[in-house]
């Protein structure tokens, strides 16, 4: 899959700078910004969840090829005679730094960005740390909002209660809280409720269970789903094609709770 | 091929894939794997609880998956990981369990899994 979306950046001359005046210059908010092609990119590393590979290409013929997954930048690589790749450092400031100084130095002199989105290669690495586009944006005294208003939501509870065929919400005795289905995903929640039911399957009973999702894959591109949480368990049919974008918006949100937990950063919006 | 080389040739066609292994969930015990780092045993065994358990859960489910495919699947996503469980059809305990990075292609990964373990029953007969 290819995603091709094109940028057009029209700044005056007198507004191109370089990192070092715009870390000097911007101490806040620059509302001018919006229109930045380096926002653009930055918001596009901010939507993406699935690992993609962003190729970026300025009109002044330089290029960039980004590694992105869970809305983190894990790799910069420049394209061309001075090619140069960078991994993100284990320190996430470091890695702010170093990514905007190379995203800076390739697009603050750019009219127009060209932005091409696919999948990882086999080759391709993931890497744990990475950072957050919202830690670049700040760095480079850039304002990142998303362009659109209605964007999916990235809440996992948000996105089974969108796509759900069938959906049941259970407290930690297993008591049913509420339950909706279609006539079709019916049987399928009556199954999964029996099962787990019969299992016994709450977090007050099973130690260790506690956060965690299973997906089982059926018949007719569905998923039957148990999300685990310390206050209970949500059961659901959902479309196979949802699973990827549910299993990492969870993860995203757990990191997150985690991050907040241990004083780290709050998720960007 | 030996197991080991099975293994080790399905972690390298998936990227952010830590860890391999191959099992048996009826006896509840993980037979070889392949790693980059070690894993204990201890974490090695609850991999295999773990996914005896969400094998109930596929055959609890049986009724609606009448699929082509006679493996058995399930994904777990934990705090730390996401585990992709391919087990040999019916009540065989055979199963391989890929343990990856947040973000993967599930469907992809549940693909190559199968054409793996196939090739490790094949390899048996």
């Amino acid at each position: 899959m290819s995603q091709i979306v094109r940028l057009q950046v029209t700044r005056p001359h007198t507004q191109k700078s370089r990192l070092s005046d715009r870390m000097n210059a911007f101490a806040g908010v620059t509302p001018e910004a919006e229109g930045n092609g380096l926002v653009q990119v930055l918001r596009q590393i901010d939507e993406t969840i699935l690992p993609r590979a962003l190729t970026v290409t300025a009109d002044t013929g330089h290029s960039l090829r980004l590694l992105v997954s869970n809305r983190r930048l894990m790799r910069v690589e420049t394209v061309g005679s001075n090619a140069v790749a960078a991994d993100a450092p284990s320190d996430p400031d470091e890695a702010a730094a170093q990514f905007s100084e190379a995203l800076s130095a390739v697009l603050s002199d750019a009219q127009s960005v060209r932005v091409s989105a696919t999948r990882y290669s086999t080759d391709a690495i993931f890497w744990d740390v990475g950072c957050g586009a919202g830690r670049i944006a700040a760095l480079l005294g850039l304002m990142l909002r998303p362009l659109a208003p209605a964007r999916a939501p990235s809440d996992p509870e948000k996105l089974l209660a969108l796509h759900a065929r069938a959906r049941a919400e259970l407290s930690t005795s297993g008591q049913i809280l509420s339950h909706t289905a279609s006539p079709e995903a019916e049987p399928m929640l009556e199954a999964l409720l029996t099962w787990v039911s019969n299992h016994n399957q709450t977090n007050a009973t099973v130690s260790g269970r506690a956060d965690d999702i299973s997906c089982i894959p059926l018949d007719d591109a569905l998923d039957a789903v148990i999300i685990h949480r310390a206050d209970g368990q949500t059961l659901a049919i959902t479309p196979s094609s949802a699973r990827d974008t549910l299993l990492s918006a969870w993860h995203s949100a757990r990191a997150a709770i985690d991050g907040a937990g241990k004083g780290g950063h709050r998720p960007l919006h | 091929m030996t197991v080991g080389g099975h293994l080790d040739t399905l972690r390298a066609s998936l990227p952010g894939c830590t860890l391999v292994a191959y099992g048996d969930v009826s006896a509840q015990l993980v037979l070889r794997t392949s790693t980059d780092s070690a894993w204990p045993q201890e974490k090695l065994d609850d991999l295999c609880k773990s996914g005896a358990r969400q094998f109930g859960l596929v055959d609890a489910m049986s009724p609606f998956r009448q699929s082509a495919n006679p493996t058995r699947e399930a994904i777990v996503t934990t705090r730390r990981d996401v585990r992709v469980y391919v087990g040999a059809p019916g009540a065989a305990g055979d199963v391989l369990c890929c343990v990856c990075r947040s973000g993967i292609d599930t469907d992809h990964v549940i693909h190559e899994a199968r054409a793996a373990l196939s090739n490790l029953l094949d390899r048996d007969q």
